[in-house]
C-alpha cells in the first residue's frame, strides 16, 4: 500500500542521468554551444561560403582583415574566412574518424586481451606496450608516409597509434568486470563469449571509454597540426586549422594573422573539448565526483 | 637490485619486437635510400653497387640479423647519408635536447607541484578554480602555436631573443641561455598544466584521509599537515605520471625543434625519417625507446622511497 504511493514520487525525485548532469555544469554548457557552433559553421560550409577557398588572387595577397575579406587574405590571395570554415570541417572530421577508429580498434583488442586472459592477453599486451614505448607523432609520421598522404592517411596513422591507448583502458576495465556476477550468471545461462563480450561487456566500458575519447579527440587535433608541422598534415591545397597554422609560420612579421587565426581557433576548440572532458569525467568517475 | 635486474631482463623480448616494428615500418614507407643517396646520377650499376655498399641487396630477414647482431655489441651502424656513426650523431643531437627537455622540465615541477597542492587545500574556492582553469586553458595551446606566439612577441615585435637556432652554452654560455628562454617557454606550460591537475587530483583524496585529520585534531600546524602530511602522500601517485611526461619529452619535441630551428634529437629522427637514413632512423628510435623505458623502470624503483606501502619483489 504504502508502496504504492511512494512510487510515483520516487520517480519524480530520479537522480539525473550522466548527461543531465554535465548540462548542470556552466563550463561544460558553454564548451558544447562552442563545439555545437563549430560544427554548425562546418555543415554550412558545405552550402554556402563567402569567397572560393581554393581560388588564387595574386593581387590580393596577404590583405589584413577588411570588409570583403573578414579574416584577411593569406599568401596566395585566398580568402582566410572560407579557408577557416573548410578548415573547421577537415579538423574535426579528421580527428573524430581517427579516434573513432581508435576506439573501434582499442575496443576490439581490449576487449579480447582481457575477456580471455591467459596466452592472448599476454601477447597482445607486449604488441600494445612496444607501440606505446615508442614516441605518438613519430609513429604517425612514419604510418601516413607509408599510407600516403591525405586526410584518410591521417585518420589511419593518427587511430592506429592511439588504438593502444584505448585498448590498454578497455582492458584495465574488462578486468574489473570480468570477476562481477552478472557475467558469471550469463555464462551459467548459456551465452556464448561473443555474446557476453558483446552484451555484458563492451557496454559496462562506456563511461571510462568516453572520458578517453574526449581527450583522445583534443590529441588527435594536436596531432593533426603537429603533422602539418612537420610536413605531412592533409595535403594542400586543402585547408585544415593545423596546416593553416604551419603555413602562416612563415609569415608571422609580414601577416601575423594568418597564424594568429587558425591558432586561436585550434586553442578555443580545444579548451571546449578539455573542459568538456573534465565535466564528463566528473560524472562518469565516481572517485572524482565534485558536483552533486 | 634483483628487481631492477629481473626488470631488465623483462624489456629485452619488448625491446625485440619494438625494434622488428622499427625496422619493417621504415621499410614500408615507399622509396629507396640508394636512389636517394645517388640524386640525378642514377643508372642500374652505380644503384646496384650503391644498394650494394649499403648492405640493402640482402634478404630482408638477414639485413635485420645483421643490424641487430651489432647493436648487440653496441655498433648502431653508419648514417646512409653522412657515412657518421649513428650513436655519435645522435648523442650530440640528444645533448641539445636535454638541454630544452630538463628545464622545462624542473620549472614545471616547481610550479606545479605547489600549485596542485593548494589548489587541492582550497578545494571549490575561487583560488582551486582559478588555479584549474588556468592548468585547462595551459592544456589547450599546442606548445606549437605558444612558440609561434613567443616567437612574434619576444622576437619579432621586440627583438629581445634570438627565435631560432642553437648555440651552446659550453661555447658561449650566455648566448646559449638566450637561445634557450623561448624554447623551454613553449614547452613548460603544457607540463605545469598536466602536472598540476594530477597533483590537485591525488592531493585532494589525500586530504580526504583521516590520518589527516587526525593530525589537525592534535593540533599540527595547517602548513605541516599540508607540506609533511599531505605532499608526501600525494606527491607518490604523480611520479608515475612524471616518468611518463619525461620519457615522452626526451622524444617528443620534434615540433618545437622544428619552429625553433635546433638540431635535436626529435628533428635528426624526422629529418633521417624523409631521407630513408636507415640506420639512423632505426638506432635513434631503439635508443629513444630506451631511455623512455629506462625512465619509467626509474621511477618504479624510486616508488617505494615515496611511499613505503609499495615493497618490490
Amino acid at each position: 500500500m504504502n508502496q504504492l504511493v511512494l512510487k510515483p514520487h520516487a520517480a519524480s525525485k530520479r537522480t539525473p542521468g550522466g548527461w543531465e548532469k554535465i548540462w548542470r555544469i556552466p563550463s561544460a554548457r558553454i564548451s558544447l554551444l562552442f563545439l555545437a557552433t563549430v560544427v554548425l559553421l562546418a555543415i554550412s560550409s558545405t552550402v554556402y561560403l563567402p569567397h572560393d577557398p581554393l581560388a588564387l588572387n595574386i593581387d590580393a595577397r596577404m590583405q589584413a582583415p577588411s570588409g570583403s575579406h573578414w579574416l584577411g587574405t593569406d599568401f596566395f590571395g585566398r580568402d582566410l574566412l572560407s579557408r577557416m570554415l573548410v578548415g573547421a570541417g577537415v579538423s574535426l572530421r579528421v580527428s573524430l574518424f581517427s579516434v573513432v577508429f581508435a576506439t573501434v580498434l582499442g575496443t576490439l583488442v581490449g576487449t579480447l586481451a582481457g575477456y580471455r586472459g591467459g596466452w592472448t592477453d599476454r601477447s597482445l599486451m607486449v604488441v600494445v606496450d612496444a607501440i606505446l614505448a615508442m614516441p605518438g607523432i613519430l609513429l604517425a609520421l612514419v604510418l601516413m608516409m607509408i599510407i600516403g598522404a591525405g586526410e584518410v592517411g591521417v585518420v589511419l596513422a593518427l587511430g592506429l597509434a592511439y588504438a593502444p591507448t584505448v585498448a590498454r583502458t578497455v582492458r584495465g576495465t574488462v578486468l574489473s568486470i570480468r570477476e562481477k556476477e552478472f557475467i558469471e550468471a550469463s555464462s551459467v545461462l548459456g551465452g556464448s563469449d561473443p555474446h557476453i563480450m558483446w552484451r555484458h561487456v563492451v557496454p559496462n566500458t562506456v563511461g571510462p571509454l568516453t572520458v578517453l575519447c574526449s581527450s583522445l579527440f583534443a590529441q588527435a587535433l594536436l596531432s593533426e597540426s603537429a603533422l602539418s608541422f612537420l610536413g605531412l598534415g592533409v595535403p594542400p591545397p586543402y585547408p585544415s586549422w593545423g596546416g593553416m597554422l604551419a603555413d602562416g609560420r612563415q609569415f608571422i612579421s609580414q601577416a601575423p594573422w594568418l597564424c594568429l587565426i587558425p591558432g586561436t581557433a585550434i586553442t578555443l576548440t580545444l579548451l571546449a573539448i578539455n573542459l568538456l572532458g573534465d565535466a564528463l569525467r566528473d560524472c562518469f568517475d565516481p572517485r572524482e565526483s565534485e558536483h552533486r | 637490485m634483483r628487481y631492477a635486474l629481473s626488470k631488465i631482463l623483462l624489456m629485452i623480448p619488448s625491446l625485440l619486437l619494438v625494434s622488428a616494428l622499427i625496422f619493417g615500418l621504415i621499410r614500408m614507407i615507399p622509396g629507396d635510400p640508394a636512389e636517394i643517396l645517388l640524386g640525378d646520377n642514377l643508372n642500374p650499376a652505380a644503384l646496384a653497387s650503391a644498394r650494394e655498399e649499403l648492405g640493402l641487396d640482402k634478404a630482408l630477414p638477414l639485413q635485420y640479423l645483421y643490424w641487430i647482431k651489432s647493436v648487440a655489441s653496441g655498433n648502431l651502424g653508419v648514417s646512409f647519408m653522412t657515412g657518421e656513426p649513428v650513436l655519435s650523431a645522435l648523442s650530440e643531437r640528444f645533448v641539445v635536447t636535454l638541454q630544452v627537455v630538463v628545464p622545462a622540465f624542473l620549472i614545471a615541477i616547481a610550479v606545479a607541484l605547489p600549485a596542485g597542492l593548494v589548489a587541492a587545500y582550497y578545494h571549490h574556492r575561487w583560488i582551486d578554480r582559478s588555479i584549474v582553469l588556468f592548468a585547462t586553458l595551459c592544456l589547450s595551446v599546442p606548445s606549437f602555436w605558444m612558440a609561434l606566439l613567443l616567437i612574434y612577441l619576444f622576437g619579432i615585435s621586440h627583438n629581445w631573443l634570438p627565435t631560432g637556432g642553437f648555440v651552446s652554452p659550453a661555447v658561449d654560455f650566455l648566448e646559449g641561455i638566450r637561445h634557450l628562454v623561448l624554447p623551454v617557454t613553449a614547452l613548460v606550460f603544457v607540463e605545469i598544466a598536466i602536472l598540476t591537475r594530477m597533483m590537485r587530483a591525488s592531493a585532494i583524496e589525500v586530504l580526504q584521509q583521516d590520518y589527516i585529520t587526525h593530525a589537525r585534531a592534535k593540533g599540527v600546524s595547517e602548513w605541516r599537515v599540508l607540506f609533511l602530511h599531505t605532499f608526501p602522500n600525494a606527491f607518490a601517485p604523480s611520479l608515475t605520471v612524471i616518468g611518463l611526461i619525461l620519457g615522452s619529452l626526451l622524444s617528443g619535441t620534434a615540433v618545437i625543434e622544428t619552429v625553433f630551428g635546433l638540431p635535436g634529437l626529435g628533428r635528426f629522427i624526422v629529418d633521417a625519417i624523409y631521407a630513408r637514413d636507415y640506420p639512423v632512423v632505426q638506432g635513434t628510435l631503439l635508443f629513444v625507446v630506451v631511455v623512455y623505458l629506462g625512465v619509467n623502470l626509474l621511477v618504479d624503483m624510486l616508488y617505494p622511497l615515496f611511499d613505503p606501502r609499495v615493497r618490490l619483489s
